[in-house]
């Protein structure tokens, strides 16, 4: 069984005593280091969705988003041999996503047109987003829900990248604000003054969906 | 079901709204393209161990020299020539070695002078 000692500075309000805590995935990558391939397949099999999911929130092309998926998992695959749980193993993971998504971020600055061109690629019919809820629906609600969706992911992407990945991490994966930090390189306080300022714009840009609710 | 964070109380509506975001599926062979990059990059660093191995097998001159001599003999069967001669010379043993190392040139395969130098003694 692998315990993670977590602890909570005491500035935050808490004493400081240290909980264990018991990761399964972090035991998982454990037997995958030490030989069981299966290891590696299952830890895949559990987090490519989330990978995938906050990658294409970040960067916002689908096609670019499971290259780098995939090469997240690759790290993954190439560290084992170096692997020790200090920390969850999902902060780890969603730390080597984070940087492959500021590499490519650094990729984009130095080739602006071959970005351009890529987003433009994502935008034909050619290869259509697949959603994960194939119920049919009415046009008119298509069109809505179509727009909701864009608008969603537009107001993300207007975010600051550390602002992004606090609110990807914190609303559509569950860190814990301990864990968000350790992803951004941060403390726990700086972690919840990005989140108030992202949730500020966040309602700014979809202030129109937030008066029809 | 994620829980709404103490803080984000004032903003249930936008925590609500986010929360409609669907998410996208991966495609159905994600895990067989990563065992595929994989295999694709044990092989390409197999073979970038082998040309180490062979070029830092003897500090001399004399490899490198036999992989130069070797990777131009190949360009000029299996590659037309272009003209980038800058001098001509009566001599055609001379003239070879001029194109040789033009071509050599091009391609960026010789770095030192010296070993331009030493072509003649092959």
């Amino acid at each position: 069984m692998v315990l993670l000692k977590e602890s909570k500075p005491p500035s935050e309000g808490s004493s400081s005593c240290s909980s264990l805590v018991h990761d399964p995935d972090a035991e998982r990558m454990i037997r995958f280091r030490d030989g069981n391939e299966s290891a590696f397949d299952g830890l895949v099999e559990k987090f490519k969705s989330p990978v995938l999911n906050y990658i294409y929130r970040q960067i916002g092309n689908l096609d670019e988003a499971e290259d780098i998926a995939q090469n997240v998992f690759i790290q993954v695959y190439k560290s084992a041999e170096r692997y020790e749980p200090s920390a969850k193993f999902s902060t780890w993971l969603f730390t080597i996503a984070r940087n492959l998504c500021l590499n490519e971020f650094r990729r984009r600055q130095r080739h602006p047109l071959q970005s351009l061109q890529q987003t433009m690629s994502d935008d034909s019919e050619a290869s259509p987003i697949q959603y994960a809820d194939p119920k049919a629906r009415s046009p008119s609600a298509e069109t809505l829900e179509k727009e909701l969706q864009e608008h969603i992911l537009a107001a993300i992407q207007k975010l600051p990248e550390n602002q992004r990945t606090a609110v990807l991490l914190c609303r559509y994966e569950g860190l814990s604000y301990e864990e968000i930090a350790k992803v951004l390189g941060t403390t726990v306080s700086a972690t919840k003054s990005l989140l108030h300022r992202a949730r500020e714009i966040l309602k700014g840009e979809l202030s129109k969906f937030l008066r029809e609710t | 079901m994620i829980q709404t964070p103490p803080d984000w109380d004032q903003d249930k509506k936008l925590w609500e709204l986010l929360g409609k975001s669907r998410p996208i599926s991966p495609a159905s062979n994600f895990l067989y393209e990563i065992r595929q990059k994989l295999v694709s990059k044990k092989s390409t660093i197999r073979s970038s161990s082998l040309l180490l191995s062979f070029l830092s097998w003897s500090r001399g001159w004399s490899a490198k020299l036999v992989l130069v001599a070797a990777c131009a003999t190949i360009l000029l069967v299996f590659i037309p020539r272009k003209t980038v001669l800058q001098e001509t010379s009566n001599s055609s043993s001379t003239k070879e070695t001029v194109q040789l190392v033009q071509l050599a040139q091009n391609y960026e395969l010789i770095q030192d002078f010296e070993v331009i130098e030493n072509l003649d003694k092959l």
